[in-house]
C-alpha cells in the first residue's frame, strides 16, 4: 500500500502535540532505571541523572539528537535467506503469541501447554505463508527460568527456518545460539546475527536492572531492538487514550535514546502492547478498540520519528474460538496492516487475554491476514487495463452480455480475488452434502495435515549439536537449582 | 440520622462531607464503634455489593475507599482494644522474581478498603522478607501474588519458609496463572482468582485465625 494511503487517526497537528507532551514528560519526569551503567551512559549523553533515586531526565535536544540517529529500517535476517525480511514499514510481518500458558489443541481440548506444543506451533509457523517470525506460542508451565529461555530460543531456531526474536532474559545464551546459527549461513553480513531483541519497558516510566543489562548486551552486538511499552490506561498510565500514548511514547523514546547512545544508528522498533485497563474485570483487554487506537497512534508516532512500528494483531480476550474471537482478531489484524505496522507479535492464534493459543485459530488468523492484505491492496494499479472500458464496450449493455468468457476476465480474476482457503463459501445444500464443515473444522483438519507432513529445513548437524549442548547445560543447571 | 448521612457521603465519594460529618459525630459523643461499623464499614460493604452487581467500577470503588479512610483517620485516636485491632493484619507482596504489581496493588487497596491493616512489601519480595514482616507485624494472613509460571515456585518456597519459622499465619495466593489446584499442592490455605474474592477469602482466613472479623 502506498505510504500516503496509511490509515491514520491523528492529524499532523495532533502528532506534534503528542510529541511535545512526550518531550515534556521525558524532561520533567524522566525514567526510573535502576541500573548504574545505564544511568552513567545517559548522563554522559546529556541526561540529568539522580543516581540515588535511579532517575534520568532527558533534555529535549538530547532526545532530538538521538531521533536523528534512528535508521528508517533494517533487515531481519533468517537462517533461510528466503525468509529474511525488511522491517521498514513496507510490509506487515506477522507472528504468534510467545508466552501463553494454555493450548487449545486440534482435538478442541483446553489444557496446559507442554514443550511438544511449542515445537508443533513453531512448525505451523514455519509452514504458514503469512507467518514471518518464529514463535513457540507458549511458556510450558513447569519450565523454570533459565531453561525456559534456552528452550524458546532452541525451538525457534530448530523448528523453523524463519526469522527469530531474542527474549529479554539469558541474553548471553541467546547471543551464543544466534552466533552458532549465523556461522552456518553465507548470506549474513560479517558480524550480523539473525535476531531482533524484544523488550518491554514497565509502566509508568521504568524498567528493571536485568532487562536493562540485557538490552545493553543486545545493543553492543548490533542486534536491533523492538521496544514495546504496555501501558494499562487508567491503571499504570492515564485513563485518556491520548495521555496513554504520551506516556508510552516517553517510555519508548527513553529506551530508544539509550540504545542510540550505546550503538548509534542501531535499528529500533517502536512497539505497543498497551490497552485500556478494564475497570470491571481488572484485565488488560487486547481486543479493546482503544488498543487499536493506540496501535494506530504508535505507528503514526513511529512514522514521525522515521522508524518502523510493532502492533499486536489477532489477539482476542474470548475464552473459546467464537464470534468474539473472530471479530477482535480481524479488527486488530486489519488495522495493523492498514496503519502500516512492520511487525506483529501477540499474535495469530491468541485467545483468553494472552493466556491461551489455539492451533485452529493460528490458521484462521492466517486467513484473516490474507483477507486484510487483499483489502489493503485496494484497487491496485488504476489504468486503462484495469478500468476495463474496452471490455465493457465489447460486452455492451443488456442481455446476453457476460464477462465469464472474456480474456480480460481470464487474465485478471486470479490476481484480483481473495480465494478463501478455510472460510466457507458454498450453497447450504452443497455444504451439507460435503459434511457441514465449519471454518474451524476445516482449520483443524489443516492443522493435522500440516503437522503430519511439514518438516522444517534442518540445521546442519554440527550446529544442531552445539545448540543442543547449550540446552542440555541449561537443563542440568535447572535440575541442580 | 447522621450515621446514615456518613454512609451516604461515602457512597457519593464526598471526602470533605465525610470528614465533616464524622468530626461532628465524634464531637457529639456518638459511640465510636457505631460510627466505624455502621457508617464507614457499612458503607464499604454496600460499595462492595454495588461493585459485584456491576453498578460501580474500580476507580469509583477506590474513591469510596479513600473517602472511608479519611473518616477512619479521624476515628483512629479514639479506638480502643478490639476495634483498634480492626480486622487484623495482612502482609502482601509479589514473590521473588516477579515484578507485575497492579493486581497485587488492587488486592491491597481492596483489603484496606474492607478495613484490614495492610502491610505492602511491594514486588520481588524474598521469602525471608515475608517471614520477617509477618512476625514483626503480627500478621494473621500473608498474601502472595505471582504472574509468571517461572515465579510460581517461589510461592512454595515462601510458604515453606513461613512454616519453618513457626509462624501460624494463614497463606493465600493469587495471580493470573495461579489455580486452586496449585494453591492446594503448595500448601496455601486459600486461592482467589480476583481482588474482591481475595477480600472474602481474607475475611474467612482471618476468622479462622481468631481475628475480630
Ligand atoms: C494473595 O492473594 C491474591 C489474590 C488474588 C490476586 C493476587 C493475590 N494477585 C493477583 N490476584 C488477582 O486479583 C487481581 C485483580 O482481580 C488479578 O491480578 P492480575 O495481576 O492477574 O491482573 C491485573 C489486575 C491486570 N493484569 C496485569 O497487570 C497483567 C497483564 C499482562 C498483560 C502483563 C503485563 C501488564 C506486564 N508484563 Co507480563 N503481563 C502478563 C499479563 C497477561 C495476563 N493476561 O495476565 C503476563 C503475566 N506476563 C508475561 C510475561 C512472559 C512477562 N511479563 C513481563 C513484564 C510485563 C510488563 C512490565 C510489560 C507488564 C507489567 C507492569 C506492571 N507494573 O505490573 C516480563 C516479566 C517481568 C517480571 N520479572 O515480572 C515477561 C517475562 C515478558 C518479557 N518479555 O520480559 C506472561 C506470563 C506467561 C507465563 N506463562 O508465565 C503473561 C501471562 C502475558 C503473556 N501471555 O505473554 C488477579 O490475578
Amino acid at each position: 500500500m502506498a505510504p500516503d494511503r496509511h490509515l491514520t487517526l491523528l492529524s499532523e497537528e495532533e502528532v506534534e502535540q503528542i510529541h511535545a507532551a512526550t518531550l515534556q514528560v521525558l524532561e520533567e519526569v524522566g525514567l526510573w532505571l535502576p541500573n548504574r551503567e545505564v544511568l552513567e551512559i545517559l548522563e554522559g549523553a546529556g541526561a540529568e541523572v539522580d543516581f540515588e533515586k535511579h532517575v534520568a531526565r532527558y533534555p529535549a535536544d538530547m532526545v532530538t539528537a538521538a531521533i536523528g540517529r534512528f535508521p528508517d529500517g533494517f533487515t531481519w535476517y533468517a537462517r533461510n535467506p528466503d525468509h529474511t525480511i525488511r522491517i521498514d514499514g513496507s510490509r506487515t510481518h506477522f507472528s504468534m503469541p510467545d508466552s501463553a500458558l494454555n493450548v487449545i489443541g486440534p482435538d478442541g481440548k483446553h489444557r496446559p501447554g507442554v514443550p511438544r506444543d511449542g515445537e508443533d506451533i513453531c512448525r505451523l509457523c514455519d509452514a504458514l505463508p503469512n507467518m514471518a517470525v518464529a514463535s513457540t506460542g507458549i511458556n510450558p508451565p513447569d519450565m523454570p527460568g533459565g531453561l525456559l529461555e534456552a528452550w524458546h530460543t532452541r525451538t525457534m531456531f530448530c523448528s523453523s527456518s524463519k526469522a527469530v526474536f531474542g527474549v529479554s532474559r539469558e541474553v548471553d545464551m541467546v547471543l551464543e545460539m544466534a552466533r552458532i546459527v549465523a556461522d552456518t549461513c553465507d548470506h549474513l553480513p560479517e558480524g550480523v546475527l539473525p535476531l531482533v531483541a524484544i523488550m518491554n519497558p514497565f509502566s509508568p516510566l521504568y524498567n528493571e536492572a536485568d532487562q536493562l543489562a540485557g538490552m545493553l548486551k543486545y545493543a553492543r552486538k548490533g542486534v536491533p531492538i523492538s521496544i514495546s511499552p504496555e501501558v494499562q490506561a487508567g491503571a499504570t498510565g492515564p485513563a485518556t487514550v491520548a495521555g496513554a500514548l504520551v506516556q508510552q511514547t516517553a517510555e519508548f523514546l527513553g529506551h530508544a535514546v539509550l540504545v542510540q547512545c550505546v550503538q548509534p544508528g542501531l535499528g529500533v522498533i517502536y512497539g505497543t502492547v498497551s490497552s485500556v485497563f478494564d475497570m470491571k474485570k481488572m484485565i488488560l483487554p487486547y481486543g479493546a478498540p482503544e488498543a487499536d487506537i493506540l496501535a494506530v497512534g504508535t505507528v503514526q508516532m513511529a512514522r514521525r520519528y522515521g522508524i518502523p512500528a510493532r502492533n499486536t494483531g489477532g489477539s482476542s480476550d474470548a475464552n473459546v474460538l467464537d464470534m468474539q474471537a473472530g471479530a477482535e482478531a480481524m479488527m486488530s489484524t486489519l488495522i495493523a496492516i492498514l496503519a502500516g505496522a512492520s511487525f506483529v507479535l501477540h499474535g495469530a492464534g491468541e485467545l483468553e487475554n494472552t493466556m491461551a493459543v489455539s492451533y485452529e485459530k493460528i490458521l484462521l488468523d492466517d486467513e484473516i491476514i490474507d483477507m486484510s492484505r487483499r483489502f489493503a491492496r485496494g484497487l491496485g494499479v488504476v489504468d486503462a487495463e484495469t478500468l476495463a472500458v474496452d471490455v465493457i464496450k465489447q460486452v455492451g449493455c443488456g442481455p446476453p452480455g457476460q464477462f465469464l468468457q472474456q480474456p480480460h476476465t481470464f487474465s485478471h480474476f486470479r490476481s484480483e480475488q481473495f480465494m478463501p482457503r478455510l472460510f466457507v463459501r458454498d450453497m447450504y445444500s452443497n455444504w451439507e452434502k460435503a459434511g457441514r464443515q465449519t471454518a474451524e473444522q476445516r482449520a483443524a483438519a489443516e492443522v493435522e495435515r500440516i503437522l503430519a507432513t511439514h518438516r522444517p529445513e534442518p540445521l546442519p548437524d554440527a550446529a544442531q549439536k552445539e545448540i543442543d549442548a547449550i540446552y542440555h547445560a541449561a537443563e542440568k543447571a535447572a535440575l541442580n537449582k | 440520622m447522621a450515621v446514615e448521612d456518613i454512609s451516604r457521603a461515602v457512597l457519593a465519594f464526598n471526602l470533605a462531607g465525610v470528614t465533616e460529618l464524622v468530626q461532628k459525630e465524634i464531637d457529639a459523643g456518638t459511640d465510636i464503634d457505631t460510627i466505624l461499623n455502621e457508617a464507614l464499614i457499612g458503607a464499604m460493604d454496600e460499595v462492595g455489593k454495588r461493585f459485584s452487581d456491576g453498578e460501580l467500577y474500580v476507580p469509583e470503588m477506590l474513591m469510596a475507599a479513600q473517602t472511608m479512610k479519611a473518616g477512619l483517620a479521624l476515628l483512629k485516636p479514639h479506638l480502643t482494644g478490639d476495634s483498634a485491632r480492626a480486622k487484623g493484619t495482612v502482609v502482601i507482596g509479589t514473590v521473588k522474581g516477579d515484578l507485575h504489581d497492579i493486581g497485587k496493588n488492587l488486592v491491597a487497596m481492596m483489603l484496606e478498603g474492607a478495613g484490614f491493616n495492610v502491610v505492602d512489601l511491594g514486588v520481588d519480595v524474598a521469602a525471608e522478607t515475608f517471614v520477617q514482616a509477618a512476625g514483626d507485624n503480627g500478621a494473621g494472613v500473608v498474601a502472595l501474588s505471582a504472574l509468571l509460571t517461572t515465579t510460581m515456585p517461589a510461592m512454595e518456597g515462601t510458604i515453606k519458609a513461613l512454616q519453618e519459622a513457626g509462624l501460624t499465619v494463614k497463606i493465600m495466593v493469587g495471580g493470573a496463572p495461579v489455580t486452586s489446584g496449585f494453591a492446594d499442592r503448595i500448601g496455601a490455605q486459600g486461592f482467589s482468582a480476583d481482588a474482591p474474592g481475595a477480600v472474602e477469602l481474607a475475611r474467612k482466613l482471618m476468622a479462622a485465625q481468631g481475628g475480630s472479623s
